[in-house]
């Protein structure tokens, strides 16, 4: 009967991505997202201890696709983001819990051209800060016990829109915070059997317009993981994440190199330090399918690093 | 290298700054006038927004070069009969942001000719068009549309509209020119190959 309402709680985790996802979308230009789901991942305290974190992401966007295409690039264009998100996960009563994060984050893009008349220039652009702050409330639909080998989590919450977002000559994706306050929907489930386990989560995101009259399109990112723990303290598994973005608009006028989809795959390593009750997760992920929206550059490979001191 | 913040580098680098290249923010919204190097009375001038509405930090380039014969893509149809007086090679480059390329508002372009030149070679400056090529794929010279020929200020302006990334290159010829078709070239190939 568990396994019932688990898989069912997955199948409404896919069904929740592929609604949005039915057509042509993903991130806007050059951006590796803004939605909270790596610090979905691990499990939730319980009432009354806290959770705290930093996970550690970095992107690169090293290729140009038009479509599914590589392309040349205009513009030899390279960009990168790396992101510290510290995040505290806080128990609460009737089997809630609040997860807040605040990246601080350093995102580059390099542009170098070269005219026909064999001229050379480039320009880097470069922004650093604190990007805008996530708070989540989640409840454990199911089970009602605290100790059982599988849950699901529902919940909503906002990104605020408090990174600075209209720091002139900067590129939109290049900008710290989007501008807006955004509402989130979020669902996260596990499973462990003997030696093995799943967990799957999804967020999506519904952004607003910003005061600049910008307006990201919906969001929605995926992710899976299956792995193997043979011993207490270790396990190792794939993990694929799925980010989707609809076009971004300006001033009511769609921006149409915004948006498309993409499917990355790779490794998961993880590990429990117990002496210094210190959780440890390495994340690899590689490109398996990109869709953009016209011409934009996309991401050649993710990595993330986390920590994590469980309550 | 400017410093905005703390935080924020916007750093612009320039290898080799020979050209008269001009990079700017379609986010500025305002005009930009991209002038030629050694002839300010010659450029190319976009209206604010005229690619459309974009957000800060959407970069754009154009340079606007003279060239010679020798630079210039099938010389053969501007070259070879004397009709050739100048040229010019506009470059523009959306690549910053993959946002510009298609002018929804025409731009002004104007290119200039000497006169004391023209005199010299015993041209009349009625005789003078204004001829460009731009797609590659067609590889043929046109006359210019709507090109208005200004003999007091020695200066073709013209508007033009749509698409404008890549390279498109302009001359100043005679009226010794003759309009080439891809097709008539790919004829007097085949007549050569026989």
């Amino acid at each position: 009967m568990r396994s019932r309402l688990f898989l069912a709680a997955v199948a409404m985790a896919a069904g929740l991505a592929l609604a949005g996802s039915s057509r042509a979308v993903a991130q806007g230009c050059c951006s590796p997202g803004a939605s909270p789901l790596g610090t979905l991942v691990s499990g939730f305290p319980a009432p009354g201890r806290v959770q705290a974190g930093v996970l550690f992401e970095f992107y690169e966007l090293d290729r140009t696709r038009a479509g599914t295409e590589e392309v040349p690039d205009l513009a030899d264009r390279y960009s990168r983001a790396r992101r510290a998100i510290p995040y505290v996960r806080v128990g609460l009563p009737a089997r809630l819990s609040l997860l807040v994060e605040l990246p601080y984050e350093d995102r580059l893009k390099q542009l170098r051209f070269t005219t026909a008349s064999g001229n050379r220039f480039g320009l880097d652009i470069e922004n650093e800060g604190f990007g805008d702050l996530s708070s989540v409330l989640l409840f454990r639909a199911a089970p009602a016990a605290d100790l059982a080998p599988w849950s699901l989590h529902v919940g909503a919450g906002v990104k605020w829109g408090t990174g600075r977002s209209a720091r002139d000559g900067i590129p939109v994706e290049l900008q710290n915070g989007t501008g807006s306050n955004d509402v989130l929907l979020a669902m996260s489930g596990h499973r462990n059997f003997s030696v093995t386990g799943v967990s799957a989560q999804s967020v999506v995101r519904l952004p607003s317009k910003s005061e600049s009259g910008y307006l990201y399109g919906k969001e929605l990112s995926l992710g899976a993981a299956l792995f193997l723990a043979p011993g207490r303290d270790w396990s190792a598994g794939l993990e694929t994440r799925h980010r989707s973005a609809g076009h971004d608009a300006f001033l009511n006028r769609r921006l149409p190199n915004t948006g498309g989809s993409r499917w990355l795959l790779g490794p998961r390593l993880a590990a429990n330090w117990r002496r210094a009750r210190l959780a440890v997760e390495v994340l690899y992920l590689f490109p398996v399918r990109e869709d953009v929206n016209g011409t934009q550059l996309a991401v050649g490979r993710q990595m993330s690093f986390g920590l994590r001191w469980p309550s | 290298m400017m410093r905005g913040s703390t935080f924020l580098i916007l750093s612009i680098l320039f290898a080799a700054p020979a050209g008269a290249e001009t990079l700017f923010d379609l986010g500025n919204r305002r005009v930009e006038r991209i002038v030629a190097e050694n002839d300010a009375g010659s450029w190319e001038e976009f209206q604010a927004d005229a690619f459309g509405v974009f957000p800060t930090g959407s970069w754009v380039w154009e340079e606007l070069t003279e060239i010679g014969c020798d630079q210039v893509r099938w010389p053969e149809q501007v070259c070879w009969n004397g009709a050739f007086v100048r040229a010019f090679r506009l470059e523009f480059n959306d690549g910053g942001c993959g946002c510009g390329g298609f002018l929804e508002i025409p731009s002004m372009l104007r290119l200039t000719w000497s006169e004391d030149a023209l005199a010299a070679r015993g041209i009349s400056e009625v005789s003078l068009q204004l001829v460009y090529n731009y797609s590659t794929v067609t590889r043929a010279w046109q006359p210019v549309t709507g090109a208005v020929r200004d003999l007091d200020a020695n200066a073709f302006t013209v508007t033009m509209g749509g698409d404008i990334i890549g390279i498109r290159e302009f001359a100043i010829v005679t009226d010794r020119f003759v309009p080439t078709s891809s097709v008539t070239w790919s004829g007097i190939k085949r007549l050569f190959a026989r």
